[in-house]
């Protein structure tokens, strides 16, 4: 018999509905204070932290109950704002039946489900007996953390506030550096069992309609149980799943994140999440940082220039090892080549086998290092660097050419602002070390050019992915691998297709010359 | 989805069938840095190879090896019956011959694979050695970087300074075909040490015809054109006085600007060309004394006169030989179409029976920090 719950398991996603919970989610609520306890009861089985104050209000002498979770309340406020005035003050009746509370917000709420969800955003529900309706009280106050520095993107000059997992807090963040009335904001929610509350952030004027309202649709049609985590959410929703390249910008800097709706661009604060979306975004944004933008123009536009570089080493630095040592050894220079010949010489395995050998040992380092403790972390980098730098050449298993080779990609693999390009890179690395050690340098060229086709053909929200390159924006390059002064920037990018395209008058500095 | 899988299974059928074939590592491969050709005493021809050696217990770095073919092809089918890799002569650098086998007609038909197979490089300098092959290839100096870098490195940096010119296979492909001008290569010599001896004349054949010295290459380099460099010479100045065998009569100098105008014309049945050569030049030594601040023009001449004699000898060896090593045929071409179309298969004698003026003016830019 056991068997057959193995053939006959829900396949449904529901909620277990009991008869009592049935009616109350079709029902009002009632006058009487007693039966709403029951039902209220009734809905929240097996939960303890479930609070059902009861009292008796001193200035009409009516039955009352309040009813909140633990822990997502704020205990003070209840205490001081709530519970202290009702029970003790003589003069708290409004005109119109309401309550004279020193909260921000008070809903009044007459249907069970309402009542449901308020209760499970931490609200606090204040019933009174003779009633059909409850009040709703903005008591809400969860376990939360300080704002910090941003932890993955951290910048020189850039602010130090990074996002928390508060989205009205993240909200306010933002909304910080746009003192402006224009932004606004559209509230969805996403998931079925566990609803979060999910905020696109746009300039009215400036966000193009239609990106918004794509945005908007596709996070609408979203039919899940719960979006935990705004990578969760990008997942979602991009234009092509099957990419490795990241269609949205995950960032945790409430400045990056302002500065993107500046130009137009709109973003999604998922609450419970400290990172927000960035959308449409294009490839040149992921090589993009805060800190271009605060320094001078000319070492913002090399060091945006190294990146690029940087990009190109850790896609194609391994696999061009391998082509060069595999196929091609007659482009090496002479002095390098018996160098490389000698060191060669003494290991076992084919290049590629030795590439990928380094190259694993390298990813888990980093993995190791990132999930560990900070003081253990750095014993996998001691431990690393013996066994990388030193052990691995002397037992012969690796030359050392591919340890520089290894070292060489790590490096530039770090310098990419953007951790989830950066993983991308990391992934298409070792698909052109397979296509090198196939074809050599052809090999190569096929991969590169199949990473180009792709690229080209990738949008994000229905904007092109590598504009300004293809399709040809010229107006754009000025923000691109290279960045022009500010003032030399009078236009929103047009990738971000705004409705709105001035963003300054002509600021040229004069100076003292004229 | 089936879609998918029907790519995912082009995708690897597609690498398995094509993939890997070509592949040689580096390790695997014997590529020999020199190549070598002589001829032994039955005319056969003799084919040296240089090659690294990677594997740790070899005592030597290089590897030398001396094989009887035939043909080149040949030739790499023996040397690879010798190492346990696979001979690949993809990075060659220098290219030595002997003497002896540049005294046979059309001796560079023999190197056709080098231009056959587009896999073997262009760029490989051309050496000649005066003598047989096996005494320099064998010699095997403990204190000198081996024998392909060094000799490559002397061809490289001396023909820098101009004293030997870079002929590389390529360049010598071309002469061939060239009527107007005929290949000099850099020439070696075995004195205990390996020693750059300066430049080989090769007549239209390539057959050899003559050998210049260092100083001699200089000279040919500025009629050429082609001494872009500074070049240091040194002259004898007659009339200076000699006290004993230290103070001497020399005096050297640098050239700042060398340049060469050639006037091109057709008189009576004859070529005619006129040489003019300019030099700016700084002096770097002067051993006797000299009053440098009034009789500068003196001194300039008489650096002149000197130099044209040499100049002239040079002129005199090229013709006596009937060879082009500067390139005189190529002006003729430009300048004089019509009669040097008519003699141009036999350019050589042309031009000896040609009549070549030669002036040549010294202007001195500097004397150095003393007086």
């Amino acid at each position: 018999m056991r068997y057959s719950s193995w053939f006959f398991r829900k396949k449904y996603r529901t909620l277990p509905q009991t008869k009592a919970q049935k009616q109350a989610h079709t029902d009002f609520i009632d006058a009487s204070l007693a039966q709403n306890l029951v039902v209220l009861q009734s809905i929240f089985t097996h939960t303890p932290d479930l609070i059902v104050r009861e009292f008796t209000i001193k200035h009409t002498g009516e039955p009352a109950a309040l009813v909140y979770l633990m822990g997502l309340v704020d205990k003070s406020s209840i205490n001081n704002n709530v519970l202290k005035p009702l029970q003790f003050d003589t003069d708290i009746t409004d005109t119109d039946g309401s309550f004279r509370l020193s909260i921000g917000q008070i809903l009044r709420l007459n249907t069970w489900p309402l009542v449901e969800n308020a209760i499970l955003q931490g609200r606090s529900l204040l019933f009174v007996n003779g009633r059909l309706e409850t009040f709703a009280l903005d008591t809400q106050g969860w376990p939360q953390r300080a704002i910090e520095d941003p932890a993955i993107e951290a910048s020189l000059k850039g602010a130090h506030q990074g996002f928390v997992e508060t989205g009205t807090q993240n909200i306010a963040l933002i909304r910080r550096y746009i003192s402006n009335r224009e932004l606004k904001m559209k509230e969805l929610t996403v998931g079925l069992r566990a609803n979060s509350a999910v905020s696109l952030l746009y300039l009215a004027d400036v966000a193009n309609p239609e990106v918004l309202q794509e945005f908007e649709d596709r996070i609408k049609m979203l039919d899940v149980d719960t979006v935990i985590n705004t990578g969760e959410l990008a997942e979602y929703i991009e234009d092509n799943p099957y990419s490795p390249f990241p269609q949205f910008i995950l960032t945790e800097r409430p400045d990056a994140a302002a500065s993107q709706i500046l130009q137009g661009r709109i973003v999604a604060v998922l609450d419970r999440s400290p990172s927000v979306l960035v959308g449409p975004v294009t490839f040149t944004s992921f090589f993009q940082s805060v800190d271009d933008y605060s320094t001078r123009w000319s070492i913002a536009t090399f060091i945006r220039l190294l990146r690029v570089f940087a990009f190109f080493i850790a896609t194609f630095l391994p696999a061009f090892y391998i082509a060069v040592i595999s196929y091609h050894f007659e482009i090496i220079p002479i002095k390098l080549l018996l160098t490389i010949g000698e060191f060669r010489g003494r290991v076992p395995f084919p290049p590629f086998v030795e590439a990928v050998i380094m190259e694993i040992t390298l990813e888990m380092m980093r993995e190791a290092g990132v999930r560990l403790p900070a003081p253990v972390g750095q014993t996998v980098g001691i431990v690393g660097g013996i066994v990388i730098g030193q052990a691995i050449v002397q037992a012969g298993l690796i030359n050392n050419i591919m340890v520089i080779v290894v070292a060489f990609t790590a490096i530039a693999s770090f310098i990419l602002p953007n951790y989830d390009m950066v993983a991308a890179i990391r992934l298409i690395r070792f698909a052109m070390m397979i296509a090198a050690a196939m074809f050599g340098f052809v090999g190569i060229i096929i991969g590169m050019m199949t990473m180009i086709g792709h690229l080209i053909s990738l949008e994000s929200l229905g904007t092109p992915y590598t504009t300004p390159f293809a399709p040809m924006r010229f107006a754009d390059w000025k923000d691109t691998f290279i960045r022009m002064p500010v003032w030399k920037m009078r236009k929103r990018p047009l990738s971000a297709r705004p409705i709105q395209s001035t963003r300054q008058v002509d600021n040229h500095p004069e100076g003292d010359g004229k | 989805m089936s879609k998918c899988w029907l790519h995912v299974f082009i995708a690897i059928s597609v690498l398995l069938i094509s993939g890997c074939n070509d592949r040689l590592d580096l390790e695997d491969a014997a590529f020999p840095l020199l190549g070598g050709y002589d001829l032994d005493e039955k005319n056969n021809l003799l084919t040296y190879v240089t090659v690294p050696e990677f594997s740790k217990s070899a005592r030597k770095k290089t590897q030398e090896l001396g094989v009887r073919a035939k043909t080149l092809q040949q030739a790499r089918q023996q040397s690879d019956a010798y190492w346990p890799a696979v001979f690949q002569g993809r990075k060659m650098l220098v290219i030595l011959v002997s003497k002896r086998l540049l005294a046979h007609v059309d001796w560079f038909r023999i190197l056709d694979v080098f231009s056959r197979d587009a896999k073997n490089p262009l760029t490989c300098r051309m050496i000649m050695y005066d003598g047989p092959l096996s005494e320099v290839i064998y010699l095997n100096q403990q204190d000198q970087p081996f024998l392909p870098l060094l000799l490559r490195g002397m061809v490289d940096t001396k023909s820098g300074r101009s004293e030997t010119v870079k002929t590389t296979f390529q360049d010598m492909h071309r002469l061939r075909f060239e009527k107007g001008k005929t290949p000099s290569i850099a020439e070696i010599r075995l004195e205990n040490e390996i020693k750059l001896n300066g430049t080989a004349l090769l007549d239209h054949q390539g057959k050899y015809a003559d050998s210049l010295d260092a100083q001699e290459t200089i000279l040919l380099q500025i009629l050429q054109n082609q001494a872009k460099h500074a070049v240091s010479l040194t002259l004898a100045i007659p009339g200076q006085a000699k006290r004993g065998p230290l103070n001497t009569d020399k005096l050297s100098f640098s050239t700042n600007k060398a340049k060469t105008h050639i006037k091109t014309a057709f008189h009576d049945g004859h070529f005619q060309f006129d040489l003019a050569v300019h030099l700016s030049i700084a002096l770097t030594e002067r051993l006797f004394p000299y009053d440098m601040h009034h009789k500068s023009t003196v001194l300039e001449k008489a650096i002149a006169e000197q130099l044209k004699k040499q100049f002239e000898g040079l002129i005199g060896k090229i013709q006596s030989h009937q060879i082009d090593p500067i390139g005189l045929g190529i002006h003729a071409q430009a300048f004089t179409y019509k009669p040097y179309k008519k003699v141009e298969d036999q350019w050589g004698r042309a031009l000896s029976e040609a009549n070549i003026h030669l002036s040549v003016t010294v202007t001195i830019e500097g004397v150095g920090t003393i007086k």
